[in-house]
């Protein structure tokens, strides 16, 4: 049953008018995060909020039932005018105050998106995506299906953040921050709301790229790890005179592996596994990458991975096309790729017979297949799926999306399985984000302009917990 | 703790007579019929370098940019770029005179840091995420284009200037040579219409609301939010037709100028404009107004919105 209160009132509040039993609500436009609206009001009963884009509204938000409610728009668009209805609920009355707010825009310092494809019949729930936009207008940022900017903020200046995602069980925001250059030990994992008010700070040592967070709280990184190691089977010409040292009397050369890092919530870092522990130093493929000033590039290390009912890590190394999964006592469970114990092949794929190359970002999908996002620079970088045989230890590919249509890819890139079986593909550095049935058929897709391009992004169902 | 912007809705008493009215009553609403039209015409030239060999790029000799702006090459230089897209020259060339170019139209990319008064460097020393450029891999023989640019960087505002630029064509064989970027690398020309257009008509109100755009002055899609500065020109004796035809002197041409920071708004009054001398605007006169809304991180210098005042 609803009771409305006094006159219905023409009150400008903020740019929005508001009518009804309105009491002591205040609303408050957050200057950080412009499409946040915040609300507050004293009323004994169970409060919420309800908005949207008209007056049928459409998101509801609870705001408690003590005497004190506190709830806030999240995810408006930009310069939108927000229909909202603050109810508390006193025994069967619903006591309203309704009232429409403008919402701010972002600096022009934000990055831009636009949405080239959406079939909305088609693509999975998930309403939302969360992500690192990088280079020129380098923003942390959460987009809806409109590919409109809802939530962002600017990334720290002269540092690189190439992750954001919400912390598990809650509505407040992690994301990690080093240096740009990988010549600084910046490492941090930051949590803050999305009111960007800071809660906490993780320090992860020499980490790069990527984390993963644990069910516990435990942050999980890839860490910058150089050793002199002296030649074998391969001559100390092969190594950048940069790089040569004389130790022992032994020309040696700096090499740049990596540990995989588990910070516990409450205890000191633990390094489960070296690289060095489990690699013999070969020069490859990106061995001449020149990617960290510490010494020769060996192994680019580029992601890691929790599954939670494996228990297991993926960790990728995309300078030698192999995938670790390591148990959280460092333990090697299995490897994947050139130099793993399970091969793997492309399904009636007349090229590129070696299987992945340069992969990023590898993880488990709910069928126990690995689906990952690799490089082909002939033909187009592109998602693949492999199913893993464990008899026979191979890897054959029984899904691919986007090979031979010729999206050279410089950097970064992801496949992700969503809810409803389609998958979603982060092209990285070419500044596509893509959602793609099982058949193929692209069902959304939302692009930047020339200068900005992405880090991880993921697809979230909501702003609320 | 941080500031906020706070009200309290009362019941009864209408808090909007404080806060500057009930309704929107008042507003000047701007629309795309008002917007004037302008389409660029770049020509930028090529020259010819060896394929997959390190190249010395000189940007000495550019004290004029393609803007017709003077400049000094040793000290208003912040980053020289290289663009390597999965377009020809003439996909380029119109991407740039729309301001639609997409990141993935850009299959390459690095930058060169300019320090102290350098004026030249070599290709091999860009740099992508700290990652070196290596000629012999990334410049190799295609039909695709290279673009080297020559950009300013506003150390307040981060924001970006493409003063010059030239494409490269890195062919197999060919004799060494250096890229010479100055004043004659690319021009500048356009189409401009602001008579054409319905002007803007403020009745007596100064308070303009721009969220109703839609499209750029070329017809292409307008981000909202890529509007941060508003600009009001006024002419005492300089007629439309003079700004059509000096179109990039239409600043130089003003008797007064009137800025504002609109960042982030949709709205704003023309009363909190000021000029240079922070002398605030207190209303139109007969003279020739001219309303800009601009872009401090496109690439086109050209004004998202621009449009007559009556």
């Amino acid at each position: 049953m609803t009771g409305r209160y006094g006159s219905v009132l023409a009150l400008t509040v903020l740019g929005g008018c508001g009518g009804g039993y309105c009491g002591d609500v205040s609303v408050e436009l957050d200057p950080d995060v412009p499409t946040k609206i915040d609300f507050a009001w004293e009323k004994k009963g169970e409060g919420r909020l309800e908005w949207g884009y008209d007056e049928s509204y459409g998101t509801v938000v609870d705001a408690g039932s003590e005497d004190a409610h506190e709830a806030s728009v999240l995810g408006a668009k930009q310069l939108r005018e927000v229909f909202w209805k603050v109810v508390t609920t006193v025994g069967n009355n619903d006591k309203e105050c309704v009232g429409t707010t403008d919402t701010l825009g972002a600096a022009s310092s934000i990055a831009d998106m636009f949405l080239d494809t959406y079939e909305p019949t088609e693509v999975s729930s998930e309403p939302y995506f969360i992500g690192a936009a990088m280079f020129d207008a380098a923003t942390l940022f959460a987009v809806d299906r409109d590919a409109s900017m809802v939530w962002f903020m600017p990334a720290e200046e002269d540092r690189l953040t190439t992750e954001i995602k919400f912390k598990r069980g809650t509505n407040n925001l992690i994301y990690n921050v080093y240096a740009d250059r990988y010549d600084t030990d910046l490492g941090t994992v930051k949590e803050m709301t999305l009111g960007l008010d800071p809660v906490n700070e993780t320090r992860i040592e020499w980490g790069h790229h990527f984390f993963t967070e644990l069910p516990d709280g435990t942050i999980t990184y890839t860490a910058i790890h150089a050793e002199n190691v002296v030649p074998d089977g391969w001559s100390i010409d092969a190594c950048d005179e940069r790089f040569r040292i004389m130790e022992d009397g032994v020309e040696k050369c700096t090499v740049v592996g990596h540990d995989l890092v588990e910070v516990p919530l409450d205890g000191d870092p633990v390094i489960l596994l070296s690289t060095f522990d489990v690699f013999d130093v070969v020069p490859w493929e990106d061995w001449d990458l020149n990617f960290y000033p510490q010494g020769q590039t060996w192994l680019h290390a580029n992601a890691v991975n929790y599954d939670e009912e494996r228990e297991t890590y993926l960790w990728s190394f995309a300078g030698y096309d192999t995938v670790l999964e390591v148990d959280r006592t460092g333990s090697v469970v299995r490897s994947f790729g050139d130099f793993g114990d399970y091969k793997a092949t492309l399904g009636g794929y007349a090229r590129g017979e070696d299987g992945f190359n340069f992969q990023h970002d590898p993880q488990w999908t709910p069928d126990g297949n690995m689906l990952m996002f690799t490089y082909d620079h002939e033909n187009g970088c592109y998602a693949v799926e492999f199913e893993v045989d464990d008899a026979n230890q191979t890897m054959t590919e029984v899904w691919q999306f986007g090979r031979d249509e010729g999206l050279n890819v410089q950097a970064l890139g992801q496949a992700i399985r969503l809810k409803n079986g389609n998958t979603f593909v982060n092209y990285g550095s070419t500044g596509i984000l893509r959602e793609v049935s099982p058949a193929g058929q692209v069902v959304w897709e939302a692009y930047t302009g020339s200068g900005t391009f992405f880090g991880n992004v993921y697809p979230f169902d909501s702003f609320y917990p | 703790m941080r500031p906020t912007i706070r009200a309290v809705i009362a019941p009864v008493v209408c808090v909007g007579t404080l806060l500057g009215g009930c309704t929107k009553n008042g507003e000047v609403k701007i629309t795309d019929e008002n917007n004037y039209y302008f389409l660029a015409d770049v020509t930028a030239g090529t020259q010819t370098i060896t394929a997959q060999e390190d190249t010395f790029v000189d940007w000495s000799g550019l004290t004029v940019d393609i803007r017709e702006r003077d400049m000094d090459p040793a000290s208003e230089v912040s980053v020289v770029r290289i663009l390597r897209f999965t377009l020809t020259q003439d996909e380029v060339i119109e991407g740039i005179n729309r301001d639609n170019l997409r990141q993935s139209d850009v299959s390459g990319n690095a930058d060169y840091e300019v320090s102290g008064s350098e004026t030249g460097a070599d290709l091999s020393t860009f740099l992508f995420l700290g990652t070196p450029f290596p000629p012999a891999t990334e410049l190799v023989d295609t039909d695709d284009a290279y673009l080297v640019s020559v950009i300013s960087v506003d150390e307040e505002s981060g924001y970006e200037d493409y003063r010059m630029f030239t494409f490269i064509d890195p062919v197999t064989d060919a004799p060494p040579a250096e890229v010479i970027i100055d004043n004659a690398s690319a021009s500048l020309d356009y189409t401009v219409d602001i008579d054409g257009v319905p002007a803007v008509e403020t009745e007596g109100s100064t308070l303009i609301d721009w969220t109703s755009l839609t499209q750029t002055p070329s017809d292409d899609i307008l981000t909202l939010s890529n509007i941060d500065a508003i600009m009001l020109a006024q002419y005492s004796t300089a007629t439309v037709a003079d700004l059509e035809a000096d179109f990039l002197h239409i600043e130089e041409a003003a008797d007064r100028l009137f800025y504002g920071d609109v960042s982030g708004k949709g709205e704003f009054d023309l009363l909190e404009l000021t000029d240079q001398d922070g002398n605030a605007f207190e209303g139109f006169d007969d003279t020739l107004w001219l309303l800009a809304l601009r872009c401090g991180t496109c690439i086109s210098p050209a004004p998202l919105f621009l449009g007559v005042i009556r």
